[in-house]
């Protein structure tokens, strides 16, 4: 396995809002290693620890484009991951009942389990129509419901004049859906 | 209530961007119009269908990301001479042909060319399209900032070229040259602020220069651009082949490979 030069905790939570390549590299390369060792032990299998992964990682980048993330003094950026990977895994294991939790998994204290969030049927079928739409209209969308960029940032990205005409893109790529999903 | 107003008080409403008195405002609007309820649970319901698509679109750019991490090295015999330590971890898998071809049929041309004229030979790797670009052509394409910049293109173009030539970095004990090329057409991706470069990376060794890897779009500033090359920039080129430009002072916007 091929091994990125290191970047420290900030500046992985600097980059990753980039969805910056290194900063998933460095993510895989040092700070689920741990995760991996951990469900390793616990018997977990392969493809399941691979999806594991991608959920912290996923979880990491989605608090911090929220900016819902901020990492104290005290704790490293790799404790807290290997925490998220435990409850993603119990999380996980809740539904399929896949695997048998040790007595340190149910000792385990401070795992609060998130709830997936709930999808109905008009929401499954957007997530269905959406790889048919232009990539504009994706990176736009994505950008701005996923990303949570602004508007400005949008319209320099896409190369856009101005906000307002983002602001119509969006709109129009909104419509676009809707007449799919009908 | 114009159906784009709408959707906006909707997304800051959702998103808590909202102040205490714009928020009551809007509860009250709402409370008392069904039909502004009923757009708003469906505008939700539809903004969830894109988050799960869009994470969805993460999910596969991380595995890809795993499995580049994870994809052995293979070493063409021009390179064998490195010891295995020096080897650097990007995949030239998908150039070995490329670069096969250009050994066995240029080797010797390659020894006579002068290096203005292997400027002269990456001139002629041009791209005939251009894909992203037209996907994000703007709807309404009056901005004068993205329209051609072909009058500018010839003096930068043969500057950057001869300094890039000269500018040979080391990477993990390989010689490399960097050539920076301005895009030669319109329509370009890119902040108003931002002019997109080519970039072209060659793997050298006692002045035998080939290419490599295949030509990267780069977004920087253009008033940086000088010091792209005046101050002999370390490059790093990646696992999944995406160049990283190790100056801080040099402010990459995006770095994006061309398929």
């Amino acid at each position: 396995m091929s091994t990125p030069s290191k970047l420290n905790d900030e500046e992985i939570l600097r980059r990753i809002v980039h969805r910056d390549a290194l900063a998933f590299q460095n993510l895989y390369a040092y700070h689920t290693p741990a995760i991996r060792s951990y469900l390793t032990i616990q018997g977990v299998q392969e493809a399941d620890i691979l999806e594991i992964e991608q959920e912290v990682i996923i979880h990491l980048f989605e608090k911090c484009v929220e900016g819902s993330f901020h990492l104290h003094k005290s704790t490293k950026l790799s404790t807290y991951l290997y925490g998220v990977g435990k409850k993603a895994w119990i999380n996980k294991n809740r539904k399929s009942k896949k695997y048998e939790y040790t007595q340190e998994v149910l000792d385990t204290e401070d795992v609060t389990v998130d709830d997936e969030e709930e999808f109905s049927e008009k929401s499954q079928k957007v997530q269905d129509v959406f790889p048919s739409l232009s990539v504009a209209c994706q990176k736009v969308l994505t950008m701005y419901y996923y990303e949570r960029k602004s508007m400005k940032e949008i319209s320099e990205l896409v190369g856009d004049p101005n906000e307002d005409t983002t602001r119509k893109r969006k709109y129009k790529c909104l419509q676009r859906i809707k007449m799919l999903i009908k | 209530m114009e159906e784009v107003t709408f959707l906006d008080l909707v997304n800051k409403y959702v998103g808590g961007e909202m102040s205490p008195s714009e928020k009551l405002e809007f509860e009250t609007y709402l409370s008392n119009n069904m039909t502004a309820q009923k757009r708003m649970a469906d505008h939700i319901e539809l903004v969830k269908g894109i988050r799960a698509a869009a994470r969805e679109e993460l999910r596969t750019e991380l595995k890809k990301i795993k499995e580049q991490m994870e994809s052995p090295l293979e070493v063409t015999d021009s390179l064998s001479s490195a010891s295995d330590d020096q080897i650097q971890p990007f995949s030239l898998k998908r150039w070995v042909p490329y670069i096969a071809a250009v050994f066995f049929l240029g080797m010797i041309a390659y020894f006579n060319l002068e290096r203005d004229q292997q400027a002269e030979y990456s001139d002629s790797v041009v791209f005939e399209e251009n894909g992203y670009d037209e996907e994000l052509a703007p709807i309404e394409p009056e901005n004068e900032k993205t329209g051609p910049i072909a009058d500018q293109a010839e003096p930068i173009e043969s500057k950057v070229a001869k300094k890039s030539l000269d500018s040979q970095t080391t990477i993990n004990g390989i010689e490399s040259v960097v050539q920076v090329r301005i895009l030669p057409k319109a329509g370009m991706v890119g902040s108003p602020t931002a002019e997109p470069f080519f970039i072209q990376v060659y793997e050298g060794r006692n002045n035998e220069f080939h290419i490599a890897e295949d030509t990267l779009i780069l977004y920087m500033d253009l008033k940086k651009e000088g010091l792209l090359y005046e101050n002999k920039t370390r490059f790093t080129i990646l696992s999944n082949g995406i160049l990283e430009v190790n100056k801080d002072s040099i402010n990459l916007r995006f770095i994006q490979k061309r398929e």
